[in-house]
C-alpha cells in the first residue's frame, strides 16, 4: 500500500502539470475538448489524492512500521479511532490531508456552474491547481508520508497523548477545512482581475465559500479552545499562543471580508479593498501553516521543524508578489460604481468595522512576529504574551462590539446622527441604567464594565430588531408571533442568521469577561476525608485511585462535591501516563452550569499516594462562551441555508389558487 | 517505562508540595509578614513569564516547576510589603527583562506598542478623508445632473425586493 500511495503522489505531479497545460490551452484556444480534458484531470487528481490518503490510513490502521510516519505516530495499542486520526498527527500526514481536501475543493469548483462560469472556471481551476502543485511538491520532496523507516521496528511511538482526545480529532479537520477553503475566493479574485471583469459575480459566487470557510475556521477555533480547556489543565482556553494567533488572523480578516463584500454586492464599492482583503486572508492561512511548521516561534501546537519553513515562506512570497502584480496591473478595472454619500451610513459603518478588524489582525500579527523582529534588530528576544495582546486588542474588540449594535440601525446610502440616536434611544437608556447597576454591584474595573455594558447594548439592539420585524410581520400578514419569528429566517436568512451569529459573539464576549475578570482558584494538598472550600463549593476527598490498561496508567482523585451544602455529584480529575508519553496528560473535571464552571485539576500527589495536590477554580459564566460558539455556528448555518428555489416558490404561491 | 515515569512524577509532585506547603512556613516565617491573598499574587503573576515555560505562558497558570517557583517568589516578595510595581521591578532587576510577559514600552520596543495605535489613527483619518472626497464628488455630480425624483422601474423593483427582505 505504501508503494501505491507513493506512486499516487508522484502521478499527482504529472496530472497537475497536465491539468495546468490543458487549462491554459482551453483558455487560449477556447476548444471545448481541451476544457473537458482539463476538467477530467482534476477528477483524476482527486482519485490520486484519495488513493494516497487511503493508503496512509491503511498503513496506520494495520500498523505497518516499515514506514517512518507509521512508526512515529501509531502503535499497536492505540484504538482504531486514534490510528485514523494519526493521519494528521504529524507534519507529512497533515500536509497530505491538506492536499486531499484542496484537491476535492478544486474538483467541486471546477465542476460547478454559475453565471459566467465558462469564463471564470478555467482560470480559477488553474490557480487552484498551482496551489495544489506547491503541496504535492512538498509531499514528494521534504515531507514524504511514505518514506521508509531506516530501522526495523515491531512497535511504533504512538500518537502524542495530548492529541488522543476526541476534540483534537475534530479540531484540525475543521481548521483545515476553513484554511483551505479561502483558496477558492482568492482564486476567483485573481481570476476576475485576469479577466478584467469589474462586476461582483466573483463575490456572489464565492460568498458561500467565504462563509463556509469562515464557519469551519470558527468551529476549528472553538473546538481547539475547548480542547485546551479540558486537556491542557491550566484552566484557560486562549493563551495568545503563536499558533492560536495564526488561526485568529485569517478569521479576523475573513470577518472583515464578510462585511465588506456586502458593500460591493449592493453598491459596487470597495472592489479594490475586497480583492486586497481576500489576498491577505489567503496569505494568512499559508502564514498560519508556516508558523505551525517552521519552528520560528515556540508553541505548544507546533510540529517538529525542518526546512519546510523556508518552502512555506517562499510560497507566501510568490503569492504576495503575484497578487500585488495582478492587482496593480488591473487597478483601474476595480473602479467603484458608486461613491459614499455620507459619514453616517451602513457603508461607512462597514468601513469602520473593517478598519477595526484589520487593525486587530495587524496587532495580533505584529505581536506574534515581534519577538523575531526584536531579536533581529536589538539582539535580544522579548516576550510578547497575553498582557500585550489583551491590552491592545480588548479595546478594539469592545469597539467592534459597540459597532455591532450601531450597524443594524444605520440605513444604507445616507442616515443622520439624529435618526441613529433615535433608533438606539431605548438600548442606550437601558445600557446606562445597567452600567450604573453594575457599578453599584461592585463592577469597578472599567474594562469589565465597558465589556458588559457594550455586550448588553448589542443584545438589546438585536432583540429590538427581531421585535420590530415580528411586530411588523404580524400586522401585515396576521400570522402568529411564533410563526412570524420563524418566517423572518425564511424570508431573509442572511440578515437574521447574521443577527443570530452576532448574538453568539455577544455570549462569547460575556463568558470571556466573566471567566477572565472574576475567576477564583485555590491550590491545596488533601488527604482522604479532607475538604476543600471555594466559594459556594465544598469538595470532600475520597482519596486517590490507580487503574491500568494496555496502553496507559490512570491515577485519579475522587471528590464528593457540595454546592451551598447540597450534594451535586462526584468529580474525578485524572493524570494519565501513556506508555509512549514523556509527560502525563491531564484530564480535568468540570461541573458546568449557567452561572459558572467548577474546574478541578489533579496536579500531583505525594510518594505514598496519600496526599493529592489539587487545584480548584471557579470560572463564572464560562459555559456562555461555548454556548455562544455554538450559536455562532447556528447563525452561520442559517445564513448559509439555500433559498427555496424560484420554481418551488412559484408552486407554493400557486397552491391557494389550485386548491382554493 | 510507565513505572519510571510515575516515580519521576512522584518526585516532582513531592518537590512541588514542599514548595507549596513546607517552604513558605520555614523560610519566610517573619513576624511582620504582610498577608497576601492568592488573587493579589496572581494579579502580579499574570505579567510574568517564568523561564522555561512555553513562550506564550504567564506565571499565573504555567504548570511547570518554574511557574510554581515564580509564584512562590512573588508571594514572598509581597509578604515583605512590596506592591505590584515593586515586585515586578525587583524581578526585572534580578532576572532581566526576559522575565516580563510583555515588552517594556521604551527604546525600540516602543514600536510594538505604538504601531497598532498609529495604524488605527492613520486608518481612521484615511477613511474620513476618503468619505469627504467621495461625498464632495457625489455632490458635484448631483449638481451637474438634473435631479430625478421619480423612481425608475428598476429602482421601484429594488425597493419591492428590499421590502420582501424585511417582511
Amino acid at each position: 500500500m505504501g508503494d501505491i500511495g507513493r506512486l499516487a503522489l508522484i502521478f499527482s505531479v504529472v496530472i497537475i502539470v497536465y491539468g495546468l497545460i490543458s487549462h491554459f490551452m482551453a483558455i487560449r484556444t477556447k476548444n471545448i475538448r481541451w476544457l473537458k480534458s482539463a476538467k477530467s484531470s482534476v477528477l483524476v487528481l482527486v482519485f490520486l489524492t484519495t488513493l494516497a490518503s487511503g493508503s496512509l490510513i491503511y498503513l496506520l490502521v494495520t500498523g505497518d512500521f516499515r514506514y517512518d510516519y507509521v512508526a512515529s505516530y501509531a502503535s499497536t495499542d492505540m484504538s482504531l479511532f486514534y490510528k485514523v486520526t494519526a493521519f494528521w498527527g504529524g507534519n507529512a500526514g497533515s500536509l497530505l490531508l491538506w492536499f486531499w481536501i484542496l484537491s476535492i475543493y478544486t474538483a467541486l469548483v471546477t465542476w460547478s456552474k454559475h453565471k459566467d462560469s465558462s469564463q471564470y472556471l478555467p482560470w480559477v481551476s488553474a490557480i487552484l491547481l498551482m496551489i495544489n502543485g506547491f503541496f504535492v511538491l512538498v509531499l514528494n520532496t521534504i515531507e514524504q508520508p511514505f518514506a521508509l523507516n531506516p530501522e526495523q521496528m515491531n512497535e511504533g511511538d504512538g500518537l502524542n497523548p495530548l492529541l488522543q482526545n476526541p476534540g483534537m480529532a475534530v479540531h484540525p479537520i475543521t481548521l483545515y477545512l476553513g484554511y483551505i477553503g479561502f483558496a477558492i475566493p482568492f482564486a476567483y479574485g485573481m481570476a476576475t482581475l485576469l479577466l478584467k471583469k469589474a462586476d461582483a459575480v466573483w463575490l456572489k459566487v464565492t460568498r458561500k465559500w467565504i462563509l463556509v470557510s469562515w464557519l469551519f475556521l470558527s468551529m476549528g477555533i472553538l473546538f481547539g479552545s475547548q480542547w485546551a480547556y479540558v486537556e491542557l489543565g491550566w484552566g484557560g482556553f486562549w493563551a495568545w499562543d503563536p499558533v492560536e494567533n495564526a488561526s485568529l488572523l485569517p478569521w479576523l480578516t475573513a470577518t472583515a471580508l464578510l462585511h465588506s463584500t456586502m458593500v460591493q454586492e449592493r453598491k459596487g464599492m470597495l472592489k479594490r479593498w475586497n480583492i486586497i482583503l481576500v489576498t491577505i486572508t489567503f496569505a494568512l492561512t499559508i502564514f498560519g501553516t508556516f508558523l505551525t511548521r517552521s519552528g520560528l516561534l515556540w508553541s505548544v501546537h507546533a510540529f517538529a521543524n525542518g526546512p519546510i519553513g523556508a518552502y512555506f515562506l517562499a510560497f507566501i512570497g510568490i503569492i504576495l508578489i503575484a497578487s500585488i502584480w495582478n492587482i496593480s496591473s488591473n487597478w483601474s478595472v476595480l473602479k467603484s460604481d458608486a461613491q459614499f454619500e455620507s459619514y453616517i451610513s451602513k457603508e461607512s459603518s462597514f468601513l469602520v468595522n473593517n478598519l477595526l478588524l484589520v487593525a486587530s489582525a495587524f496587532t495580533v500579527f505584529w505581536g506574534t512576529i515581534y519577538p523575531v523582529i526584536s531579536e533581529a534588530v536589538t539582539g535580544s528576544k522579548v516576550m510578547v504574551g497575553a498582557p500585550y495582546f489583551n491590552s491592545v486588542n480588548i479595546p478594539i474588540f469592545i469597539a467592534v462590539i459597540i459597532l455591532m449594535g450601531v450597524g443594524p440601525v444605520v440605513a444604507w446610502k445616507r442616515s443622520s446622527l439624529k435618526t441613529v440616536l433615535r433608533n438606539l434611544s431605548y438600548p442606550i437608556i437601558l445600557t446606562v441604567i445597567l452600567s450604573i447597576a453594575l457599578l453599584v454591584a461592585g463592577v469597578t474595573n472599567w474594562m469589565t464594565l465597558l465589556s458588559l455594558a457594550s455586550t448588553s447594548f448589542v443584545a438589546m439592539v438585536i432583540f429590538l430588531e427581531f421585535a420590530k420585524a415580528v411586530t411588523a410581520r404580524v400586522k401585515v400578514t396576521g400570522e402568529s408571533t411564533i410563526r412570524s419569528f420563524f418566517m423572518l429566517f425564511v424570508k431573509n436568512r442572511r440578515r437574521y442568521g447574521g443577527y443570530v451569529a452576532h448574538f453568539g459573539i455577544i455570549l462569547i464576549a460575556i463568558g470571556y469577561t466573566g471567566a477572565g475578570a472574576y475567576s477564583v482558584d485555590i491550590q491545596s494538598g488533601v488527604n482522604e476525608g479532607d475538604a476543600i472550600q471555594l466559594g459556594k463549593y465544598s469538595l470532600y476527598s475520597r482519596g486517590l485511585t490507580e487503574i491500568r490498561d494496555e496502553s496507559k496508567q490512570t491515577v485519579y482523585a475522587e471528590f464528593l462535591v457540595e454546592k451551598d451544602g447540597e450534594e451535586i455529584g462526584v468529580v474525578r480529575p485524572e493524570k494519565v501516563f501513556y506508555n509512549n508519553g514523556a509527560q502525563p496528560t491531564t484530564e480535568v473535571s468540570v461541573v458546568s452550569s449557567l452561572q459558572e464552571d467548577l474546574y478541578v485539576v489533579l496536579n500531583g500527589w505525594s510518594e505514598g499516594e496519600e496526599t493529592a495536590f489539587i487545584q480548584v477554580k471557579i470560572f463564572p459564566l464560562m459555559s456562555w462562551t461555548w454556548t455562544g460558539g455554538y450559536i455562532l455556528i447556528l447563525g452561520t448555518l442559517i445564513s448559509l441555508w439555500p433559498k427555496r428555489s424560484a420554481r418551488r416558490r412559484r408552486s407554493l404561491e400557486a397552491e391557494p389558487i389550485i386548491y382554493g | 517505562m510507565g513505572k519510571k515515569l510515575k516515580s519521576a512524577w512522584f518526585s516532582i509532585s513531592l518537590f512541588v508540595f514542599s514548595l507549596l506547603v513546607l517552604l513558605p512556613k520555614k523560610t519566610f516565617a517573619v513576624e511582620d509578614k504582610v498577608s497576601v491573598s492568592r488573587s493579589e499574587m496572581l494579579d502580579v503573576a499574570k505579567e510574568i513569564h517564568p523561564p522555561g515555560c512555553t513562550d506564550s505562558m504567564t506565571a499565573d497558570y504555567c504548570t511547570l516547576i518554574t511557574g510554581y517557583e515564580v509564584r512562590q517568589e512573588i508571594t514572598s516578595l509581597m509578604e515583605t510589603g512590596m506592591n505590584k510595581e515593586e515586585v515586578i521591578d525587583f524581578l526585572v532587576q534580578k532576572y532581566g527583562e526576559r522575565i516580563l510577559a510583555y515588552p517594556v514600552p521604551e527604546g525600540f520596543n516602543l514600536v510594538v506598542w505604538a504601531l497598532p495605535a498609529i495604524g488605527i489613527a492613520f486608518g481612521a483619518v484615511l477613511i474620513a478623508l476618503l468619505i469627504k472626497k467621495w461625498k464632495k464628488s457625489q455632490e458635484e455630480s448631483k449638481q451637474s445632473s438634473p435631479q430625478n425624483t421619480v423612481l425608475s422601474a428598476g429602482e421601484a423593483s429594488n425597493v419591492q425586493e428590499e421590502l420582501k427582505n424585511w417582511l
